[in-house]
This record gives C-alpha cells, sequence and structure tokens, in this order.
C-alpha cells in the first residue's frame, strides 16, 4: 500500500499535519491564546493559523510535490543516458 | 434597498460578454471529441491549476464558508486550512497517476481496475451523479442570490441568464470552453476576495484593529473548544454550540480535506493536462490561486458580523432590529427566498455595509465567476457520463457512439434545464447537501480511486461493495441528523447515548464525516477478504500508473 510514492509525500504529510495539530492543541489547552497571543497588535492567530497554516505550508508542500518528482525524474534519465554513453 | 451604482452593472455585464466570447472563440473543440472531452490534454500547468481552484470552489465557498467562520467563530478558520491544505495530496495521490493513465471519463479508471465494464460504470455514477446535481442546483442557486443581492435582479431571471450563460459556452467549446472560461474566472474570484479582504481591513486599520473589532463585538468569535478565553469564562463558551466540544474543530477540518483529491469535477481536469509533470505543477498553482481566495475569504467572514452590526443600512434598533441575523433575515425577507440559509448572505451584506460600489462589482464578478466555474465543471463531468458512459459503452446505444459531441450536446441542455428547474425553487436542503456531496464521493468513489491506484491488493469486491454501502449509509445519517437532531453536523446516533435533556456539549461530527475512515477501514478488511484482479490488470491501473520508470 502506498510502497511506490516518492518519499517526499511523507515529509508533506508530517510537516503539514504536525503543524496543524500542534496548534490545535494549544488553542484547546492554553485558555484566550487565541485572542491574546499577539504578533505586533494582531493575534498570532493571523499568522500561524490565516498566513503559514492556509496558504505557507500548503504552497511549499505543493511545490515539494512536483519539484522533487521533476528532479528524480531528471536524474534518472541523466544516469540512463550517462549508461548510454558508457556502453 | 440601495439602488445598484452603474460600475455594477457594467462590470456584470463585461463579465457575461467575457463569458460568451470564450464559448465563442474555442467552439471548433466540436470538431475533435478528445477535444471536446478533454481539450485534447493541451491545457498548460498555470491554467489548469486556475481552472482547478475555480471549479473545486463553489458558491458554497465563496459564500458559505465564510458564512461559516461568521456562524462559528474561528474554530472555523481551521476548516479553511484543511479545504487548502488538501489540494496539494492531489499532486501526489491521483493527478500524476491519473493523467498517466489518461481516461476520457471519471468512471473510466474504476471500470478498467475493477474488471467491469459496464456494472461498475453504473454504480460508481451513482454517487456522481447525485452530487452533480447537488453541486449544479446549488452553482445556480448561488450565481441567482449574488445577482440578486448585487445587481438587484428577480431571483428567478438571475437564474435564468445565469444558466444560458453557463450552457452558451460549455455547449459550444465544452471542456476547451470550461478549461479557459474557468481558468479565468479563478483569477477574478480571487482577486474579489482579496480585494474585499484588504477592504475590510482598510476600514477598520489593519489585522490588529479588525479583531479588536469583532473582539468588541463578540468576544465568543475567539474561543477554541474547551478552553474559553475571558477570565472566569468556563470551558464551552465558544460562537456557536457546535465548536463547543473539540471533535467540531476537528471534524470540519476533514470535511472537505480530501476533496481535491477525489471529486469527479477536479479528478477529471487532471485528464486535460500536458504530461504528468504539468498534472502536479497545476495542483501547485490551485494552491497559489485558491490560497490567496481563501486567505481573503477568512478575514471577510470574521469581520461580517461586526460590520453587518455597526454599519449596515438595514439596522433598525426603533423596529427592532438590532443584530446581524436580524438584518439578514430581513434581507431574506426582501428577497422572499425561503429555503436559502439566512447566513449565506452574510459576507454579502457585511461588505454592503462597507457601502463601496467598485467593491460591489469586483464582487458581483467573484460570486458569479465561482458559481459558473463549479456548474459548468459538473455538467462537463455529468454529460460524458450520460453521453459517452451510460447510453454509448453501457446501453450501447448507436447514435452516442457515433455522434459523442452532439450526444454531449443533448446531454448539456438535458442537465442545465432540470438543474435549473430545482434552482428555480431551492429547498433548503440542496444547498446544505453540498456537504453531504463531499463525505458521499469521498466514502463512495474516493476510497475505491485512491486504494485502486496505489494498492495492489484492492479488489472489486470491495469496491461495489464500498460504493453502494457508504452511498446509502452516508445518505440515511446525514438526513437523519438534519431532519431528527436538528443539524446534520450533530452525530447521528448522539442521542443513543445523551438523551436531549441532559446535553451540554453536543457532539459535532461536520456532516457526519467518521464514515471516510470507516469506508477506508471497510474498504481494506473486504479487499484483504475476496479475490483480487487479474495481474494484468494490476500491473496496468495500479503498479504501472505509480512506479516512475
Amino acid at each position: 500500500m502506498f510502497k511506490d510514492i516518492h518519499p517526499s509525500f511523507w515529509w508533506g504529510i508530517a510537516i503539514f499535519y504536525g503543524y496543524c495539530m500542534v496548534f490545535m492543541i494549544i488553542e484547546m489547552s492554553v485558555p484566550g491564546f487565541i485572542y491574546h497571543t499577539k504578533i505586533g497588535a494582531a493575534p498570532a492567530a493571523y499568522i500561524y493559523s490565516l498566513t503559514v497554516g492556509l496558504y505557507i505550508i500548503p504552497l511549499i508542500v505543493s511545490f515539494m510535490w512536483f519539484y522533487l518528482p521533476e528532479q528524480d525524474q531528471k536524474r534518472r534519465a541523466a544516469q540512463k543516458s550517462g549508461k548510454g554513453v558508457d556502453q | 434597498m440601495a439602488e445598484v451604482n452603474p460600475i455594477v452593472i457594467i462590470t456584470a455585464i463585461i463579465y457575461f460578454i467575457a463569458m460568451i466570447v470564450i464559448g465563442y472563440m474555442t467552439r471548433k473543440a466540436s470538431a475533435d471529441p478528445m477535444d471536446y472531452y478533454v481539450a485534447g490534454r493541451k491545457i498548460g500547468a498555470f491554467i489548469n491549476g486556475s481552472a482547478l481552484s475555480a471549479t473545486y470552489f463553489s458558491p458554497a465557498s465563496f459564500m458559505g464558508l465564510p458564512a461559516f467562520v461568521f456562524l462559528l467563530g474561528y474554530p472555523f478558520w481551521w476548516a479553511m486550512v484543511g479545504i487548502i491544505g488538501g489540494l496539494p495530496l492531489a499532486s501526489m495521490l491521483t493527478a500524476a497517476p491519473l493523467r498517466k493513465y489518461a481516461p476520457v471519463s471519471f468512471t473510466d479508471y474504476f471500470a478498467d481496475r475493477y474488471e467491469s465494464e459496464k456494472a461498475m460504470r453504473v454504480v460508481a455514477g451513482l454517487p456522481t451523479i447525485l452530487a452533480g446535481w447537488a453541486y449544479i442546483v446549488l452553482s445556480l442557486v448561488g450565481m441567482g442570490l449574488f445577482m440578486m443581492a448585487i445587481l438587484r435582479v428577480n431571483y428567478g431571471v438571475a437564474v435564468v441568464i445565469g444558466t444560458i450563460i453557463i450552457f452558451v459556452y460549455v455547449f459550444l467549446g465544452g471542456m476547451v470552453a470550461t478549461s479557459f472560461s474557468t481558468g479565468f474566472q479563478g483569477i477574478i474570484i480571487t482577486i474579489a476576495a482579496l480585494v474585499a479582504a484588504f477592504a475590510v481591513n482598510a476600514h477598520y486599520g489593519g489585522f490588529g484593529a479588525t479583531a479588536d473589532a469583532v473582539f468588541a463585538n463578540n468576544p465568543e468569535f475567539w474561543a477554541a473548544p474547551g478552553s474559553g478565553h475571558l477570565p472566569g469564562a468556563s470551558p464551552g463558551d465558544t460562537a456557536h454550540p457546535l465548536m463547543s466540544y473539540w471533535t467540531g474543530m476537528v471534524s470540519f477540518f476533514f470535511v472537505w480535506h480530501f476533496g481535491f483529491s477525489t471529486m469527479p469535477y477536479t479528478i477529471v481536469r487532471f485528464f486535460t493536462a500536458m504530461d504528468v509533470n504539468s498534472a502536479r505543477r497545476a495542483v501547485f498553482w490551485a494552491v497559489v490561486v485558491g490560497g490567496a481566495m481563501y486567505w481573503g475569504l477568512v478575514q471577510i467572514g470574521t469581520a461580517a458580523r461586526a460590520l453587518i452590526e455597526s454599519m449596515h443600512p438595514l439596522l433598525d434598533p426603533a423596529a427592532g432590529i438590532e443584530s446581524a441575523e436580524q438584518v439578514l433575515a430581513t434581507i431574506q425577507g426582501i428577497y422572499q427566498i425561503g429555503g436559502v440559509a439566512v447566513t449565506d448572505y452574510s459576507m454579502v451584506a457585511g461588505l454592503e455595509a462597507l457601502g463601496n460600489p467598485v467593491l460591489m462589482a469586483i464582487l458581483v464578478a467573484g460570486g458569479m465567476a465561482i458559481a459558473m466555474a463549479t456548474g459548468a465543471g459538473f455538467v462537463m463531468v455529468l454529460n460524458v457520463l450520460f453521453s459517452r458512459d451510460i447510453m454509448g459503452k453501457v446501453i450501447g446505444n448507436k447514435w452516442a457512439i457515433e455522434n459523442p459531441v452532439a450526444g454531449m450536446r443533448l446531454w448539456t441542455t438535458i442537465i442545465l434545464i432540470i438543474c435549473a428547474i430545482f434552482a428555480l425553487n431551492p429547498f433548503a436542503l440542496v444547498l446544505d447537501l453540498s456537504g453531504w456531496a463531499f463525505i458521499v464521493i469521498i466514502c463512495t468513489t474516493g476510497v475505491p480511486l485512491i486504494f485502486g491506484i496505489w494498492w495492489p491488493r484492492a479488489t472489486k469486491t470491495a469496491a461495489f461493495a464500498t460504493i453502494i454501502l457508504f452511498l446509502i449509509a452516508t445518505c440515511f445519517t446525514w438526513l437523519y441528523s438534519h431532519m431528527v437532531i436538528g443539524s446534520a453536523h450533530f452525530f447521528f446516533w448522539y442521542h443513543a447515548f445523551v438523551p436531549p435533556a441532559e446535553a451540554e456539549q453536543i457532539i459535532a461530527t461536520g456532516h457526519q464525516n467518521y464514515w471516510i475512515p470507516l469506508s477506508i477501514i471497510f474498504f481494506i478488511v473486504v479487499s484483504l477478504l475476496t479475490k483480487p484482479c487479474s495481474d494484468e490488470t494490476i500491473k496496468k491501473y495500479c503498479t504501472g500508473l505509480t512506479r516512475d520508470e
């Protein structure tokens, strides 16, 4: 099951779910955390949830999931052509 | 209500003309069935990504999710994070393997992988048809609401105009027109959401000032389940009872999370990509476009109550109209659309309170764009399903086989007429069913799709059993919770454990989404107990799609 999936898949999964789970647990355990913890004048949730959780991490993961398989393809293609030259 | 500013009307007319022009320019697609079905598999990553985003996010996103934030408070922000965080999953799970397989219809993979050319097409088609019906009707209703609320057009006229425009461009250009129009719509929607969010923050003076205004208006907005946030506040002081227990926040995070990888109207967009890499890159662009849109929508939903309760023109304390709900009920009374949830107007009403005609012009374009994109996307899924799959491959109708484009055009007409009739008299369930449609698709066709690709042991029996059983289970429990317990988001068996009189903490399970893990477990167990597909099939439609050469 999922044996052939690119290894970066599991890294992306760990980053996204790990990040969300940590902040959800903090929010549900620390009274007042969401509104009273500020970065600048705004609640920190605008950064860790709205900006990083909603946008930055999905961007990084979706970039990683097309870029790394493409790099592997290029590497394999180079190896194949290299072998061809050697032979 | 106030008169409509000419800027708003001109913007709407330009938008309509642009859609019809795209349909006309792409009419040559009808010459080649492969162009009409899958845009000749020539759509680039950016256009496909923008189109993916616009197709996936329906009026339920543009109106409904800010309305959920308005109603349920901050904990629903995590649902929005879950939706965007679910998009990248598709690049690994379905986009690349399905593009490599290169099918034409959503049911092709099920028929090939599970070795059932006819029966599997019908069975996999059932939840697709139900979800498609709900989503097209929802899109037409959303479009009608936007035109009515912002352009002050009669609701029935608005639905008819919107349906005709979708019909024109889908009929003329098929998937080519749908791809380019939807790609264009994705940009418009995102600009609309971002401009509206900046307008809200500019009005208050930044994120901090907006958050403070929301806190002053309703402190409970910022409370997570069980934590409380005010000095002395007891656990459970949240904006809504659905968020009084952790299951609410976590379950809503997952309702829409796996949809992008499994929904028919997004899956078929991967068929149009130029190649495997382009399909993966399209997902990245979908996150760029869709994530920016959601970043804006969250902020609109957050500020909506404070805006409505401080400056909406319909506020009239002398007449007893003081709360946001009362303003929204007044608007609903003016428009006389009984079936639509009153909170669905909240984002429009919140922005209307700012009194900026340019903002409303951008909003009307964005609202109609998102409704048309989703409606057209699902029409393309269903017309291929009915004309090519059911008429052609299951029934063997000669006319449908020999005239593929004419068959799809016939079904485009039939589907849009039927859905427009439902949209003209919307009942509340139709709009709520959009969430159910996600759960039913993920649990029924979604599980056999993903496990069929990634697990050689996935069997035909498990696929049939999962689709049939979970279609019935999701439908029954959702309707039972909605009608008997009072909300589709309460765990359907809740009162078996807690009598209504003793209920203090409500167990929320957004749209009964516990069925997702249960359907996965069920599929795995039945697969392990039943006969696997042939080695040839597994090699061709499982390992052959996932192993890099």
